[in-house]
């Protein structure tokens, strides 16, 4: 009997990082690393299910950043070698483990999995993993959602309006670009809201978002199934809340599964441990020693002490805590059905990057609890709009301004330490509105590429990331260069269209380099 | 549904909550470090000569507000930046408090106050005392609404059933209310006066080339 309902959701998303001026550049194998490790695994696993007929439900937002470089040719071509290499090490790691039985095992599990990574890109994705996406998608298993157009953090954004309604109508364009339909729902930027953004968001379409489970208990007034049931704003949109509980068992580094001792250790990777000459070919050209995706060990005891992985092992734990996943949720679900006069739903929100990359095992742990979910039929997993199909009516509250970052609210994203980007992002938003509204009629046709690259400028330097990675200090360097070029950039670009004159090869660079949104057009901002 | 029944699944909601993911994958993918390749530096601009006052929201009890004054504007109002005060204020449909006042020193700066006020539309305004004690306000910002960590019941809440064909209708009659009555149509009127300011002294940098 089915008691109650299950939203998993996960967030797909890396900041629009393009640099076609070197061969190799390290921070675009931030997204070689998520297609290897996270998206195509996934994917395999989606194909599996369908496969063995076993029916599942997934909402996965697909950012336009990440969908652009996807579909970006340049970096299509360079994942491919990337991939190329991959196997290169591969065999080569074979040869060097051969001799110690434990650790060949390991080096042939990662020979297989390359070779079964690059087949099934090539093969099934026809060298395009947003191919997959759209697959499931028109099987109806998979809702796909959007996000901000470039991930900006909307409630430090809003002073412009229009800065808003572009991140989000640029969004909706890139995303029917990609697949072909509106978008029903969107993934916030770091699920970040604030009062009167559901206005935005209906005039745009969309139908429903998710806030964090204080966003709902806090509003306005609060939202009495609590995270259990969906709110409707003022506006008509649905929100959904996350469930804290079901989010700890994944999220927390201490008490979630991806601690276990069985699992694939993050951080040992012969990218550190191999002698540099051996190693060299496969980190970063300039010497600078990165993650290969090589791990051999499992997480156990200290960093210099660590066990060697064992690949069943590992599988068998997924299998295990997937079936006690379905069981904690049966049991939760059993609880608050109790309290309500209806049957629960659990929204249970990820960044899709931990499944994978950081929980290697975490594709194979969701594919068990879809297995298991399939076979004992008390809990469905569902996409927000066929629940909404199901349960349309909703108490309306005013939720509270709130984010899913560390102490629930902005502080992540504007500190001392990043609060200098806010000026340069008010006024680039307000000096593009003008220059919208002044050129709504231009013709010329290259003072048309000059204010479509301005608005692109804009959008890249809004990226939430850079403020983030700021506050935490991890690529602070990159983040930094990245905001002073897109302003830079906007404020050479913003001279040429006023002064009338146009630097025609510094133009075409920055298409070529900065190319996300190729057919944005500038009056979007009028 | 009582109100034990209320109480209960709202702690539910909230345990473990107050926000964080504890891990963001973004973080994970960019844990190497390294120097950048060299390559240009990029000049930014130090001062973007318009005026211009932003109030933003950090947190329960925090919020962010920076300016730019230009010595030409100060000069039309024959007041400089020692004699500059900023008021934070908080707006209702038919009253206004004040919250907090700081002095302003320089041209270009920023401040950090710490204001408790939930669920409230937030507004900081700049000017300066005259002769007669009244202060004049040269400069507003933009308004936000702060957030809200109080559990709140109605008595009277509202449930309403959207599917594809209300939900345009219910949109239409919400945006109409909101335009005379709600706070929502107190914060686009006080923005627009927002942006006639600043659109006004920018627009002149764009006539003027600069």
């Amino acid at each position: 009997m089915q008691k109650g309902y299950w939203i998993p959701v996960l967030h797909s998303h890396l900041p629009f990082v393009k640099h076609p001026e070197y061969d190799y550049f390290l921070e675009e194998h931030w997204l070689f690393e998520a297609i290897s490790e996270c998206y195509i695994p996934l994917l395999m696993q989606m194909r599996r299910l369908e496969e063995e007929g076993t029916d599942f439900r997934l909402t996965v937002s697909v950012t336009p950043p990440l969908a652009e470089m996807l579909d970006d040719g340049n970096l299509r071509e360079k994942y491919a070698l990337h991939l190329d290499k991959q196997i290169e090490l591969a065999n080569k790691e074979i040869l060097r483990v051969k001799d110690d039985p434990a650790y060949r095992d390991v080096a042939h599990f990662y020979h297989e999995r390359y070779h079964a990574l690059q087949e099934f890109y090539h093969g099934f994705l026809g060298s395009n993993v947003l191919n997959g996406y759209r697959h499931f998608a028109r099987l109806g298993k998979l809702e796909i959602i959007t996000c901000g157009a470039t991930h900006g953090f909307l409630p430090l954004l809003f002073v412009s309006t229009k800065a808003v309604e572009v991140q989000i109508k640029v969004a909706v364009a890139t995303h029917k670009k990609h697949f072909g339909t509106p978008p029903n729902g969107i993934w916030l930027p770091e699920c970040a809201y604030y009062d009167g953004l559901d206005r935005v968001l209906a005039d745009n379409g969309i139908k429903f978002f998710f806030m964090d489970s204080h966003g709902l208990v806090y509003a306005k007034p609060t939202a009495r199934l609590g995270v259990f049931a969906p709110v409707y704003t003022p506006e008509g949109v649905a929100v959904f809340g996350r469930d804290p509980e079901s989010s700890k068992k994944v999220w927390s580094s201490k008490e979630g599964y991806p601690g276990d001792v069985h699992y694939r250790d993050f951080y040992r990777d012969i990218g550190y441990d191999l002698p540099f000459d051996d190693i060299a070919p496969y980190i970063s050209p300039d010497g600078v020693r990165v993650f290969t995706g090589f791990k051999y060990h499992r997480v156990s005891g200290d960093l210099n002490v660590k066990e060697v992985y064992d690949r069943n092992a590992a599988l068998l734990k997924a299998k295990e805590h997937a079936e006690n996943f379905h069981f904690e949720r049966e049991k939760q679900i059993d609880h608050l059905a109790s309290y309500m006069d209806r049957a629960p739903m659990i929204v249970s929100p990820y960044d899709a990057e931990l499944f994978g990359h950081w929980w290697f095992e975490g594709p194979d742990f969701l594919y068990h609890l879809f297995k298991t979910i399939d076979e004992h039929k008390v809990i469905r997993a569902i996409t927000p709009m066929e629940y909404l199909k199901l349960h349309n009516k909703n108490q309306v509250v005013t939720p509270a301004p709130s984010s899913w970052g560390d102490k629930g609210y902005f502080d992540v994203w504007l500190n001392s330490g990043n609060d200098w980007i806010y000026r340069h992002l008010h006024v680039m938003a307000m000096r593009m509105e003008e220059l919208a509204n002044a050129y709504t009629k231009e013709r010329n046709h290259l003072k048309i590429r000059v204010l479509n690259q301005l608005l692109r400028e804009l959008l890249l330097a809004q990226s939430s990331d850079w403020a983030f990675l700021m506050t935490t200090q991890t690529a602070m360097e990159y983040s930094i260069r990245r905001t002073k070029e897109h302003i830079a950039n906007f404020t050479r670009l913003y001279e040429m269209v006023t002064t009338d004159m146009i630097d025609t090869g510094y133009l075409e660079w920055l298409e070529h380099k900065n190319s996300i949104f190729a057919g944005v057009d500038y009056r979007i901002f009028a | 549904m009582n109100e034990n029944d209320r109480r209960h699944l709202l702690e539910e909601s909230l345990s473990e909550a107050g926000g964080s993911s504890g891990i963001h994958s973004t973080q994970l993918l960019t844990d190497e470090i390294r120097v950048l390749p060299a390559g240009v530096e990029y000049e930014i601009p130090n001062r973007y000569h318009i005026n211009m006052l932003v109030c933003l929201p950090v947190n329960l009890e925090t919020s962010f507000v920076y300016w730019e004054v230009t010595s030409e504007f100060l000069a039309h109002y024959h007041t400089a930046t020692g004699q500059l005060k900023t008021k934070v204020f908080s707006l209702h449909e038919t009253k206004e408090f004040e919250l907090e006042e700081f002095s302003v020193s320089t041209e270009l700066g920023r401040y950090y106050l710490h204001i408790k006020a939930a669920m409230q539309q937030i507004q900081a305004r700049m000017g300066f005392y005259d002769e007669n004690g009244d202060f004049m306000v040269i400069l507003v910002s933009n308004i936000f609404c702060t957030s809200n960590a109080h559990i709140e019941f109605s008595e009277n809440e509202v449930w309403m059933n959207v599917d594809e064909n209300t939900r345009e209708i219910i949109r239409a009659s919400v945006h109409k209310e909101s335009e005379n009555l709600s706070s929502m149509g107190l914060y686009e009127e006080k923005n627009m006066e927002f942006f006639t300011l600043c659109s006004l002294s920018s627009g002149d940098l764009i006539k003027r080339g600069q």
